[in-house]
């Protein structure tokens, strides 16, 4: 029974996964998980609506987004959806599933401050973050992920997978968009070795078979019994921050024998945690080889039933310029000359209109990336079709329309019917603009997003930033 | 008028959008100090203080006139003080620096005089990078807390550091894990947890700590092996909020005010930590241990003694970084094409060793006024075009004398220009506000959504002065604008990227600007430079440089009951310009040393 500690086939294992990501090469990492759920799957009945949030940042541009043939369609007056126009350059990725997505321009979420950088927290909750969203304060809400969260994400291993990309990571995680609640960021993984860890360490590993699981129980319980220990003394927000840990604990241990993830090829990719700084790019390690990486891991863990919520953060943040140098895109655009130094494509970060082609290879990598999700999730049979027939992919900026924003109209796609929930008929449509009369808000769109998944309300990010009158019944089923 | 809620908060009276008149950030102020740490005595109240009666701080006063200017800041009325409550306990999560160090130290003891501080030699994952800062200081106590994925991070660190502990004294002969023999689990444990548990709670562990601590390890035993049970014990500490989060709640008999002392391991974590990052060195450890942190001056040999050389000191300098935050250069795109000579990384490393340089040489003496005013910059090569310097540099940053007409301190580095730029134009809204709510302490409002008219365009020929025009002439603008634009406009001599200029789209550059609320020096201006001088003698700069090292320093907004602390770390500015002094005064103040008694 007693072995001496050393590197585990788990860790060896983690080890050949980590020198694969050094290649950049994303593509295939999980293909033969992804294989052996095909097989397991077989006959599988039940149904799990999934939420995907891809949210990047320096907004969305007019030039990117709107089809020809409605720009000269007045902005003031609802504009029906309609399915004849020139599919926009951005989402030629998206292209084969064209008849199942939606998109939405023209609702207003005026957070942060005008002609500023970012949304912040507000982007999806309608409501400031504390402090003002340029200063990164903390949410003023909880945001329609971690809401979806909540409700999607009772009896999975994980509420929701949070992953993403920034110009210049501090470290593995990072907070920026995600919120908890009113003043509880929630943090995104940036490290595809943490992501890695986060979604398949443990899995299938029972306390009595596995010391590090009994470890965890043990300090989980250890953590509890301190923290009462501490609390007595505190009140208020001092109390809250203790029970914010109590929290994450009583999260993690239901979690820990969560329904789900029960299928055996989930479990081949189980490794220990190592540390490191994967989350650092450069030419060698070109950030999109690391988002594809963790795309393909959030993608398992969606097929595996992990999570059902996940939510990609592209270059978002608090501040003015937190796209990354793009190496491999970069190659992709044919403006590689100034003064014969590397373009890497950052510079399309003020997203002028001049820099339409840079923004449009910066979009449709990201649809590209959605469209790899949708390939897997299309192989994993669910009832009478397969995963992705039950799941939505939602993209926006969050910073709306621009990389300086009024955010009066957000661009928005909407793919895939969630279950059946929306109705996917590859329509555009277009809200009368803000200050119009009728114009609708964001949260009117997170209201249809909960509707559509099944949990009807009329009053997310009610009393925020925009008025909420409901879900847009236009994109519903 | 409100009371904005949540931190910076505390003390910021906002006027109504609409209006916009009462943009005035009441100061915590003037007051007798009254009593010591240990007995604060009865409150009590005095209406002036020692000196410069027209240049105190006023305390907070929700009612006081709100006329945008600083009416109440130049004519304190009778403040109380010792009176109000203090703050409350509180825990305050360490930070990604303050955990890594706590790390080392477990595994190569307390610095000391004798022994340097060193690094963790080995990776970990770095927890608790991301934080949201409620105010611009990233070291807030409120902005600390600990959600489910760094639950995840911290575990799966306990597991590695715990393992690698056990390791390490294994081969130790004189730890009882490398004693040969070994005495019984419950024993050695016990006494590592003891030894251990000292070093990253920062305080000796209570006995029922440790037994309960030693317990785990004992039931754990049966399913794994002893050395995995004596890690299991460790990696409890490690994932410990005794560990994570630092302790001020005090203890002790309540004063007649009924608050409560922070005991001396507390105050001395949270000395080290505040002002090195790392846990108590051995010196403060025997001091705390032989109750020698009760006295102010008992604290000033300490924080002397931590602090060092101010210049070398990155907790010190991080607080000119957060408070000036010319840092925020380097997140400025600008296109390489147009501006080749442009490096904003290395243009905010050379305002880095300005500070450092401006702190060894007039830290404790004169150094708000030689931040504001000197002519001796730093510069290399790479960017001497920038500070519009000969390109004859070395490559290395060295101190150049920049002209004086042009250059004048820390608002005339380029870091700064940029920082408060555009892509492509300067800023002069956010360099304006800066002024007005960094060095004036007035609290300019967000722009109400939705509400704010955009700028008319003027073509490429029109000058920042042109573009704002409208500011002072449209009614909805002028209300807040005007505690902005006419500051930001005297920047106008510094291009984008921060280099001096004398046209602008082929027309002289206006830098004239106008400056009220300083207290003394109120009136028209010409450029940064002469700014820069009225802003180095103003009472108000000095007063509200003061306010933001409080919140620095004590990782908080100030309020009601902080006018002693604050007006004891003003006097020690004002006699001397000693940046040390002040921080002092801050850590031997009833605001640190004392919470109320009640949970």
């Amino acid at each position: 029974m007693k072995s001496p500690m050393q590197p585990s086939a788990a860790s060896r294992s983690r080890r050949r996964f980590l020198s694969r990501l050094g290649l950049g090469a994303g593509a295939g990492l999980l293909g033969p998980i992804v294989e052996g759920l095909v097989s397991e799957a077989q006959g599988q009945t039940s149904k799990r609506k999934r939420v995907v949030f891809f949210i990047t940042g320096n907004g969305i541009k007019n030039e990117n987004f709107l089809p020809t043939e409605v720009r000269s369609n007045s902005a003031d007056t609802l504009l029906p959806g309609r399915t004849d126009y020139t599919w926009p350059t951005m989402f030629k990725a998206l292209e084969p599933y064209r008849s199942r997505m939606l998109l939405v321009d023209g609702l207003a979420n005026q957070c942060g401050s005008p002609y500023g950088h970012t949304g912040g927290f507000g982007a999806l909750s309608n409501v400031e973050p504390q402090g003002g969203a340029e200063k990164g304060g903390p949410p003023g809400a909880q945001t329609i992920d971690q809401f979806l969260a909540g409700k999607l994400g009772g009896d999975t291993r994980l509420k929701s997978v949070l992953y993403g990309i920034t110009q210049t990571p501090k470290g593995p995680t990072m907070s920026s968009v995600f919120g908890a609640g009113s003043g509880k960021p929630q943090s995104h993984i940036l490290s595809p070795k943490l992501l890695y860890s986060t979604i398949f360490d443990g899995l299938g590993s029972t306390a009595a078979a596995d010391p590090k699981t009994l470890r965890k129980a043990i300090l989980l319980d250890s953590i509890r019994h301190e923290v009462k220990r501490v609390q007595g003394n505190l009140a208020g927000e001092e109390r809250r921050k203790l029970d914010d840990y109590l929290a994450a604990i009583d999260d993690m241990e239901k979690r820990q024998t969560a329904q789900g993830a029960s299928l055996a090829s989930c479990q081949a990719a189980k490794a220990p945690a190592v540390a490191g700084d994967d989350w650092n790019y450069g030419a060698d390690r070109p950030a999109e080889a690391l988002l594809e990486s963790m795309t393909e891991m959030a993608a398992v863990a969606l097929a595996c039933g992990i999570t059902n919520v996940a939510g990609v953060s592209f270059g978002t943040g608090h501040s003015h310029y937190f796209f990354p140098r793009f190496y491999r895109l970069a190659q992709l655009v044919p403006t590689s000359d100034w003064d014969g130094k590397p373009n890497y494509i950052d510079g399309a970060l003020h997203n002028e209109p001049s820099q339409t082609v840079q923004m449009n290879v910066i979009h449709n990598f990201n649809a590209g990336l959605i469209a790899r999700m949708i390939a897997v999730l299309s192989k994993i049979k669910e009832g009478n079709g397969t995963a992705w027939d039950n799941t939505v992919f939602v993209y926006f900026s969050e910073n709306g329309d621009a990389h300086h924003a009024e955010r009066r109209h957000w661009p928005v796609a909407i793919i895939g019917s969630g279950g059946g929930g929306f109705k996917a008929d590859g329509s555009f449509l277009r809200y009368p603009r803000k200050p119009a009369k009728g114009y609708r808000s964001m949260g009117d769109l997170f209201c249809t997003l909960a509707t559509g998944l099944g949990f009807p309300t009329d009053s997310f990010g009610k009393g925020g930033v925009e008025p909420v009158v409901g879900p847009l019944t236009e994109l519903l089923a | 008028m409100r009371r904005m809620d949540g931190s910076l908060a505390g003390w910021i009276v906002v006027a109504t959008l609409a209006g916009c008149v009462g943009t005035v950030e009441g100061g915590a102020g003037e007051a007798a100090p009254s009593g010591t740490p240990d007995d604060p005595g009865a409150p009590r109240a005095r209406s002036s203080g020692k000196g410069n009666s027209d240049t105190q701080v006023t305390a907070g006063n929700p009612s006081a006139p709100s006329g945008g200017g600083t009416g109440d800041i130049a004519n304190p009325g009778p403040i109380a003080c010792g009176a109000g409550d203090v703050g409350p306990r509180r825990v305050w999560r360490l930070t990604k620096a303050q955990y890594r160090n706590s790390l080392a130290v477990l595994f190569q003891g307390r610095p000391s005089a004798k022994k340097q501080a060193a690094a963790l030699t080995f990776p970990i994952i770095d927890a608790f990078d991301s934080v949201n800062a409620v105010d611009r200081f990233s070291n807030y106590a409120a902005s600390y807390s600990l959600d489910d994925l760094e639950l995840r991070t911290v575990l799966d660190n306990a597991d590695e550091v715990a393992g690698r502990l056990v390791t390490a004294l294994r081969t130790d002969r004189a730890s009882c894990l490398g004693s040969t023999p070994r005495p019984a689990l419950r024993d050695c444990v016990r006494t590592l947890v003891a030894d251990k548990g000292a070093l990253l709670f920062r305080r000796p562990l209570a006995p029922d700590e440790i037994d309960y601590f030693t317990s785990l390890s004992v039931d754990a035993a049966s399913k794994m092996t002893d050395d995995e049970a004596a890690a299991t014990a460790f990696a409890a500490l490690l994932v410990a909020p005794q560990f994570l989060f630092r302790s001020e709640l005090g203890g002790g008999a309540p004063g007649t005010d009924g608050s409560v002392k922070l005991t001396d391991y507390e105050v001395a974590s949270a000395l080290a930590l505040s002002l090195t990052d790392y846990p108590p060195d051995e010196e403060l450890w025997q001091a705390a241990a032989a109750g020698g942190l009760s006295t102010p001056e008992s604290i000033g040999v300490q924080v002397e003694r931590l602090v060092g050389a101010l210049g070398d000191q990155p907790t010190v300098l991080r607080f000119f970084r957060e408070y000036v935050p010319y840092q925020n250069a380097a997140t400025i795109f600008k296109d390489p094409k147009l501006y080749p000579f442009h490096n904003g990384e290395l243009l905010v490393a050379d305002t880095d060793l300005f500070v450092r340089q401006i702190l060894s040489k007039a830290g404790r003496s004169g150094l708000l006024n030689a931040l504001l005013t000197s002519s001796t910059g730093v510069a290399r090569q790479a960017t001497a075009a920038s500070y519009g310097l000969p390109s004859g540099l070395a490559a290395d940053p060295r101190p150049v004398t920049l002209p004086p007409t042009q250059r004048a301190g820390i608002l005339t580095q380029p870091s700064l220009l940029t920082a408060f730029s555009d892509g492509e134009r300067t800023h002069v809204v956010r360099r304006g506000r800066f002024v007005s709510e960094s060095l004036l302490c007035r609290a300019v409002p967000e722009l109400p959504n939705g509400q704010v008219p955009p700028l008319p365009d003027l073509g490429p020929n029109a000058t920042g002065r042109d573009r704002l025009r409208m500011h002072s002439v449209e009614p909805r603008c002028v209300a807040c604008h005007r505690f902005m634009d006419p500051l930001g406009l005297g920047f106008e001599a510094y291009d984008h990227v921060g280099r001096y200029r004398t046209t602008e789209g082929g027309k002289p550059v206006d830098a004239s600007g106008v400056l009220s609320d300083a207290g003394m020096g109120d009136g028209a201006f010409d450029g940064v430079v002469d700014l820069a001088g009225r802003l180095a003698a103003s009472p108000v700069v000095s007063a509200c440089f003061v306010r933001h090292g409080f919140r620095y320093w004590m990782g908080r907004a100030e309020g009601a009951a902080d006018g002693c602390a604050l007006a004891a770390a003003r006097d020690a500015l004002a006699g001397s310009g000693d940046y040390l002094k002040m921080l002092t005064a801050f850590f031997q103040s009833r605001s640190f040393l004392r919470r109320a008694n009640q949970p």
